[in-house]
């Protein structure tokens, strides 16, 4: 099987075999081409060559629908419902005619099929009259869910849906995938939570630049063996920090004073300092994204103040002035300008670095997002390409290089390794290790606990919008620990 | 360029986005050419095309910005008429014309700036603010009309083509500037593209946003100068219709409505050339001059279905 988008190769000669009653793992990089194939296998867009046969006979669909007809329905990554309208609505999207009689369309029967198909996978909180704005991002990927399930397909394609949901939610998804496997149906589960995967798959194909790597059965896994071949390379055993060293220059850079903020945030004082790494962690409720977009000025808060060198910081622009940087946790949405070019992303805070008497000198930013690019090795074509067509990883690293290239001092960074493939990730400690020794001071905002454990020198614990408990650097420090504070 | 590489189907789109307005302009110009056997080449003719697209392509520049950051103005329209009727008040009281042009310049700055701090800084739909000033102009020139009148004025070089067209350029290139080469412009193709990222890129947005909407409107206080200069005097139909002209070249030239960072200075220009070479080659063609409104109204709404077209999924009203 072959997709090529533009330049970029997806996938070249992939051969991939699913079995009946098996979940599969599909693991690699980002822009491995994981999400093009199963994107193909369930309808979403077609292959340039190559075939698919579906026990036996050949298979092309042409569109998702045939898909779903040939019972093969897939659980996209990113948000697949529609906002504006109602949640039964969107669960019968394309469908509705079956539900009308004459052009009207019978609210009660659409509100009670969707009902049942909620009830199908176990969900019976959802209220399915209301819009689906109002629901949260979880309740939406569980429409998802309850939406695909509805043609009891014989191949489930799950595509990094457990990252965007708790521990409840993925409960369901698990059961139904044990349910698949127990009625002889196929699932395709695609993650980059290597632990997960390890957990729930029975085999595992490995996919690196679009080509297919290796299969691993159940006995063989082993997670230094399956990242090695997904990056192709030794993964070294210092992935986080080596050392236990927390300790980091006197100097106060940032303090938080009697911050309250309008939703989760309650009198939570810190300090940060020159030269250290503050990991904040917590439940993804507790405050900690709120706190992180208090400390840039995003979000209005109710009393309390942050100051930088007591200048108060309530603004964005003043956070920026005063040398904070920040990647949001929602980086296609807040970070980036996805449809705008590689070098107007990095350049646009610092654009005073390269104008002369406010006018920007082309050959200067040029230069400038060339100097970006290199630092952090990012992916591309070059500063003129747009910001949409790299991989995650890559999009990442553009984020980073925005404020990087600033020079700004601090750097509040909400789970930057999100969605973020093993390599690049390594790169992204190496760099925030760099950063402290270049005396930045890095506040990481993280729901992964391991990563808080490997890189802090400090851990803050919040819960309910308090900060419940602090831990300094130590080898003793266990997930354990951390995780007794944070419910 | 060596390009041997395939063309997804968003970059295709993107290149008939920037080619089509072009080609569109060089149909016309060729059209009208054979149409009327070379007539519309003619020395006089040339100079009446570039006298008729003049206003729209000066001001359709100056506001690129507000409609980079998704705005749609309305108010283009009764803006010159206000800014005529400072203009010729102050010659008219003074017996001079030193002071119609700072006169047109700070009454364009002082409606923008109205309609800026109601869009930008109360937060409110930029329609709404637009609008209101459109009204607000209009009423202030009726009712001024209702108790005075007042004589004409010659503006003298301004009405020199050369110098005019020598100005044009200036102008256009400035704007050109402002919205390619600064922080200004950059921050409205920024706002317009992606507001929580624009806000998150620690620029001073809302100051920014401002100061585009001023030098907005004293791009249109300097059209009007012009506009006095050819006209001569001020009437309560002056300006009429320039707020459409303006949207209909934007759209012509392939603007996208919602702002962004796909928005681009050369759109106005292009637009407003195909929009006048349209109505003159009728006229010179020998269609009736009442026919062109008709015209104009047709391609309004083609150039609009198919922006729907190009734009697929992007709302074609402003936020």
């Amino acid at each position: 099987m072959v997709k090529t988008f533009g330049a970029t190769k997806a996938l070249r000669g992939v051969d991939f075999v699913l079995n009946r009653g098996e979940v599969r793992g599909l693991v690699g990089e980002n822009g491995s081409g994981k999400s093009t194939m199963t994107s193909i296998i369930a309808g979403f867009q077609k292959c340039d060559s190559g075939e698919m046969f579906l026990e036996g006979k050949p298979y092309a669909p042409a569109n998702v629908r045939e898909a779903r007809d040939s019972k093969v329905a897939m659980i996209v990554q990113e948000i697949g419902t529609i906002g504006g309208i109602g949640i039964a609505e969107n669960m019968f999207l394309g469908e509705i005619q079956n539900f009308s009689r004459g052009s009207i369309v019978e609210k009660k029967k659409l509100h009670e099929e969707a009902k049942k198909a909620f009830e199908k996978i176990g969900v019976t909180t959802i209220d399915t009259s209301r819009p689906t704005t109002s629901i949260n991002l979880e309740d939406r990927k569980l429409l998802e869910v309850a939406s695909a399930m509805r043609c009891d397909p014989d191949i489930l394609i799950v595509d990094e849906t457990t990252t965007a949901l708790s521990q409840n939610g993925r409960e369901i998804i698990y059961g139904l995938m044990k349910k698949q496997v127990a009625e002889n149906k196929s699932v395709i589960f695609i993650s980059h939570d290597l632990d997960e995967i390890i957990e729930v798959c029975d085999n595992l194909t490995v996919l690196r630049d679009g080509v297919m790597i290796g299969d691993l059965s159940k006995p063989e896994f082993e997670k230094n063996k399956i990242q090695n071949m997904m990056v192709g390379r030794e993964i070294k055993g210092d992935y986080y920090r080596a050392d236990y060293d927390g300790s980091h220059g006197d100097r106060v850079v940032m303090k938080v004073e009697h911050l309250y903020g309008l939703h989760t945030l309650r009198d939570v004082n810190l300090e940060l300092h020159e030269g250290e790494i503050l990991g904040i962690g917590g439940l993804s409720e507790c405050g900690m994204h709120e706190l992180g977009r208090a400390m840039f000025g995003v979000d209005i808060m109710v009393s309390g103040q942050i100051t930088v060198n007591g200048r108060k910081i309530s603004k964005t622009h003043q956070a920026a002035a005063a040398g904070i940087g920040y990647v949001s946790k929602n980086r296609d949405t807040e970070s980036l300008m996805l449809q705008a070019g590689i070098g107007f992303n990095i350049t646009i805070p610092s654009l005073e670095k390269i104008s002369s008497f406010g006018i920007i000198s082309k050959a200067r930013e040029k230069q400038y997002t060339q100097q970006q690019i290199d630092a952090l090795s990012i992916k591309c074509e070059g500063g003129q390409q747009k910001t949409r067509a790299l991989s995650g990883g890559n999009k990442q690293k553009v984020a980073f290089a925005k404020w990087l290239g600033k020079g700004s001092q601090i750097l509040v960074f909400d789970c930057p390794t999100r969605g973020v493939d093993v390599g690049v990730k390594a790169a992204m400690y190496r760099l925030i290790e760099d950063l402290k020794k270049n005396g930045h001071a890095i506040v990481l905002i993280s729901e992964e606990l391991q990563e808080l454990i490997g890189m802090s020198d400090r851990i803050i614990i919040m819960k309910n919008g308090r900060i419940e408990g602090e831990h300094l650097r130590s080898s003793d420090l266990s997930e354990h620990d951390l995780i007794r504070e944070m419910i | 360029m060596a390009d041997t590489g395939m063309k997804s189907g968003t970059e295709k789109k993107e290149l008939v986005r920037m080619w089509l307005p072009v080609m569109g302009l060089v149909a016309v110009i060729a059209i009208f050419g054979i149409w009327s056997g070379g007539r519309i080449f003619m020395g006089d003719n040339i100079t009446t095309i570039i006298n008729q697209a003049f206003t729209t392509m000066m001001v359709a520049s100056g506001l690129a910005m507000i409609y980079a950051q998704g705005g749609m103005d309305f108010s283009p329209g009764g803006v010159i008429a206000l800014c005529s009727l400072t203009g010729v008040a102050v010659a008219n009281a003074t017996g001079s014309i030193v002071l119609v042009l700072p006169m047109c310049i700070i009454t364009g700055i002082g409606c923008y700036a109205v309609t800026g701090i109601i869009t930008v800084g109360l937060n409110m739909n930029p329609y709404i603010g637009t609008v209101s000033m459109m009204f607000l102009t209009r009423g202030i020139v009726n009712s001024v009309f209702n108790v005075r009148s007042f004589s004409s004025i010659n503006l003298g070089i301004a009405n020199n083509i050369w110098f005019r067209f020598a100005c044009l350029i200036v102008i256009v290139f400035i704007c050109w500037i402002l919205f390619n080469r600064t922080k200004i412009g950059r921050a409205s193709q920024a706002y317009g593209e992606n507001q929580q990222a624009a806000a998150q890129t620690g620029m001073p947005l809302k100051k920014y946003r401002l100061i585009a909407y001023m030098f907005g409107g004293a791009i249109v206080g300097i059209a009007t100068f012009f506009y006095l200069a050819r006209v001569g005097n001020v009437s309560t139909s002056s300006g009429m219709n320039e707020e459409m002209n303006v949207i209909t070249a934007m759209a012509l030239g392939g603007m996208a409505m919602g702002g962004g960072v796909r928005t681009a200075i050369r759109c106005g220009v292009i637009g407003s050339l195909i929009i006048s070479l349209l109505v003159n080659g009728l006229v010179v063609c020998g269609i009736a001059v009442e026919w062109t409104h008709g015209v104009r109204g047709l391609i309004f709404l083609v150039v609009v279905a198919i922006s729907f077209v190009r734009d697929k999924g992007v709302k074609f009203l402003p936020r």
